[in-house]
């Protein structure tokens, strides 16, 4: 057997390349971001469970101040999937998960945040009977067709911000060549979006082409972790079944890639300028979940009643569920048979996620997964010691910021410099503070410091 | 990801990484050596509960980030055997209460602490210290602990040993000729040990030693003395041990290669042209004073952003 001299030399030359690399790793695409233990393995295994219909049913009308106009009194009957709140503006419309009687409207805790939004309060009657289910007529596919539509029926993105879908259409003219779908799910624990294109990737791909046709763009590419091999088959095979000319692009594991400026850069090569929109450069993107549930609704007239929520962490049995908008927080998680001993949730991913701040929330469009037992999963961080300087939040950073400079100039609340050093670019997602040795809040800090810029 | 994780453990890192060399070099030139480190590392114990207790900022604290442990030894290996002990004291004091706790304590100092202390001492009494232990002339080796009390406390008669005046191992080349320290072996295992672990970031000491041996050629020695200058212990514990202190070295990949090719072309051309050969301290300490201006000039792009500028 012969071995090549390259091939002898290659091991040694990719530890020294990590040794003397700046970054702890690089694609060509973007730089920095950290590897997680991502914990999926805990939620994946199991197919998506259909929640059981609760008995009462709290219905946010929206978010951040974007809230709908209710529609309904107490007392009224509802069919389920009829709308019970006029969205205004920019603000989504709201329907009924269920079908039920309206008893209160009242401001109620949802999860995440902190805020109380008004909450419709529904009392199933347990028929679950379907209003008029009304699809888009397919020969009006305008954007602003599609848009007026999508508002109409409740679409915000699942990803995680909740941002109307029908307005990031708006948002784009003419000018989009590109659609990038979100499949990515970088942070540990959550596996809503993996199960769903599991054993829904054609319903996906279809909201998919719908977008697609609708914009009239060139290319469609769909950006999946390469800790998702089913996931990626799946979507293979139903683009190959379905004759389409979308792409399944697998992308290295390696957090914040499901970041929308990182996936748009690893998908397309192009980077979105600071404080722009992607229309900017021509690509629209939203999320898996979103563009299964703009299929549902423009192919079957659906609105967004429900969404696929993780529930994991110290449980008997975690996994996936279909759960109505407005289903109590507690409830789904008995479903998942928590530990007795497991104490503490949390919201969302480790990563940008936080503690569930009350005990009675409900679910809200943006809830994408609740980890049971945080407190000895997610353990706080212990006390800060001074910065070394060792640089590893520089190195981990996946938008070239430098979070030791920055935390000083935030401690000094020195404005001119914070400028300098970008503070604005930063996308909050933690890589900074998950390498600091020293313990440091780094991105909490930075955070603070946005907010209280922003307010000013 | 990182296998050493908080900051104390950083700290014992270098302080266990350091061993093998410290080792090696007390076997060379005897017990004298681990003396002078265990003197120093006592110092720096000692400075940090003074410092402790006049700043009032809990004992605990201030003792568990582990900082002084690194550079009580970094103290110990720099300063000559048989440094008198007030000196030692004094070179502690300097480097622990007056450059990082007057700064405001850990990774608040601009300059090396060890290098600042030593510094201090070895431009101010370089008369009363011994001359480093040097292979042609191990005359170290003989002396024994008692003997080497007796110098440290200065209560026997001088060594007769000092007909060079001060060098401290630092600078221990002076002399000329090729001399093997033990000690290169054992600092180049401790600190790509380190570099593995990533605790240090290699490219510091390759770009030092290149620098340094690249500056000594242009200087106009030949290439066999230019590299055989790298095995000194003392150019070896500065490429892998002291310039690389996070504190005060660049926290960008292109800051470190300018900051450690300066710091590898002082070296050479103190050692070519300057009458004190305590070359390593004075040109860390320099380089250490230009790494705020090194990073501001050396900010990367922001993702989305032009350019930086300044």
């Amino acid at each position: 057997m012969q071995l090549n001299a390259e091939q002898s030399v290659r091991p040694v030359l990719s530890w020294l390349k990590q040794r003397v690399s700046v970054r702890d790793t690089q694609i060509e695409s973007w730089r920095g971001g950290v590897h997680l233990p991502d914990q999926k393995h805990l939620s994946n295994r199991r197919h998506i469970r259909h929640a059981p219909l609760p008995r009462m049913l709290c219905v946010p009308l929206g978010w951040n101040g974007r809230e709908a106009q209710p529609v309904v009194v107490p007392g009224q009957r509802v069919l389920k999937g009829q709308a019970i709140a006029s969205g205004v503006g920019t603000a989504v419309w709201v329907h009924a998960p269920t079908s039920g009687i309206v008893k209160r409207i009242m401001p109620v805790p949802v999860a995440p945040g902190t805020q109380m939004p008004t909450c419709i309060v529904i009392e199933s009657d347990g028929e679950d009977e379907w209003g008029m289910l009304e699809p888009l007529a397919r020969e009006e596919t305008s954007i602003d067709t599609l848009s007026a539509f999508l508002m109409q029926k409740g679409l915000v993105g699942l990803g995680g911000a909740g941002f109307p879908t029908g307005l990031k259409l708006k948002g784009g003219d003419r000018t989009i060549d590109t659609l990038v779908v979100n499949g990515a799910e970088c942070e540990p624990f959550i596996t809503c979006d993996d199960r769903l294109m599991r054993e829904r990737a054609l319903s996906v791909l279809q909201g998919v082409q719908v977008l697609a046709n609708t914009l009239q763009v060139d290319r469609v590419r769909i950006g999946i972790e390469d800790n998702k091999p089913t996931a990626i088959r799946r979507m293979q095979e139903a683009c190959a079944q379905i004759h389409s000319n979308i792409e399944v692009v697998e992308i290295p594991t390696r957090y914040p890639a499901g970041s929308l400026r990182h996936l748009v850069k690893a998908l397309t090569g192009r980077t979105i300028p600071e404080g722009a929109l992607p229309a900017a450069i021509g690509v629209t993107a939203l999320n898996v979940a979103t563009a299964f549930a703009v299929g549902q609704a423009v192919l079957e007239g659906r609105p967004l009643i429900s969404r696929i929520v993780t529930v994991t962490g110290l449980c008997e049995r975690p996994g996936n569920f279909e759960v109505p908008i407005g289903m109590g927080v507690r409830q789904l998680i008995g479903l998942a048979l928590p530990q007795p001993d497991a104490r503490g949730v949390h919201v969302g991913g480790p990563m940008m996620g936080e503690s569930l701040a009350h005990r009675m929330s409900v679910v809200a469009k943006t809830t994408s997964c609740l980890i049971v037992g945080a407190r000895s999963l997610l353990p706080p961080r212990p006390e800060p010691t001074p910065c070394i300087r060792c640089s590893r939040c520089a190195d981990a950073c996946p938008v070239g910021l430098q979070p030791m400079e920055l935390f000083r100039a935030s401690s000094n609340d020195n404005r001119p410099l914070l400028a300098t050093l970008k503070i604005n670019s930063c996308i909050e997602c933690g890589a900074c503070s998950y390498v600091c040795p020293s313990n440091i809040p780094l991105r909490d800090t930075f955070r603070q410091q946005k907010r209280a810029q922003a307010k000013r | 990801m990182y296998v050493i994780k908080s900051t104390p453990a950083l700290m014992l890192a270098v302080a266990i990484a350091l061993m093998p060399g410290m080792v090696l070099h007390g076997l060379q030139f005897g017990p004298a050596v681990w003396l002078q480190v265990g003197i120093c590392l006592v110092a720096a114990l000692l400075a940090e509960l003074a410092a402790a207790f006049y700043r009032q900022v809990g004992l605990v604290k201030t003792l568990a980030d582990c900082s002084w442990v690194p550079t009580g030894l970094l103290l110990g290996l720099s300063l000559a055997p048989l440094t008198p002990i007030y000196l030692d004291l004094l070179a502690t004091i300097v480097a622990i209460n007056l450059i990082k706790h007057g700064a405001g304590g850990m990774g608040q100092n601009r300059i090396n602490p060890a290098m600042g202390g030593l510094m201090v001492v070895a431009l101010a009494f370089p008369t009363l210290l011994y001359p480093a232990p040097s292979a042609h002339a191990p005359w170290l080796a003989q002396v024994d602990l008692a003997q080497a009390w007796q110098a440290i406390l200065r209560i026997g008669p001088r060594l007769h040993f000092d007909a060079m005046a001060s060098a401290t191992p630092l600078a221990n080349h002076y002399q000329g000729g090729f001399s093997v320290h033990w000690s290169v072996f054992g600092y180049l295992l401790g600190g790509l040990a380190l570099a593995a672990l990533r605790v240090i970031r290699l490219e510091i000491p390759l770009m030092l030693l290149a620098s340094c041996a690249l500056t000594c050629v242009a200087l106009g020695e030949s290439w066999a003395d230019s590299l055989t200058e790298l095995l000194y212990g003392g150019l070896m514990l500065a490429a892998f041990f002291i310039a690389t202190d996070p504190v005060t070295s660049p926290v960008t990949f292109k800051g470190r290669l300018v900051y450690a090719a300066l710091i590898g072309a002082l070296i050479g051309t103190v050692r070519r042209f300057g009458l004190y050969p305590d070359g390593i301290c004075i040109a860390v300490v320099l380089c250490n004073l230009l790494v705020v201006d090194i990073d501001r000039r050396m900010r990367p792009a922001v993702f989305g952003n032009p350019p930086a500028g300044r």
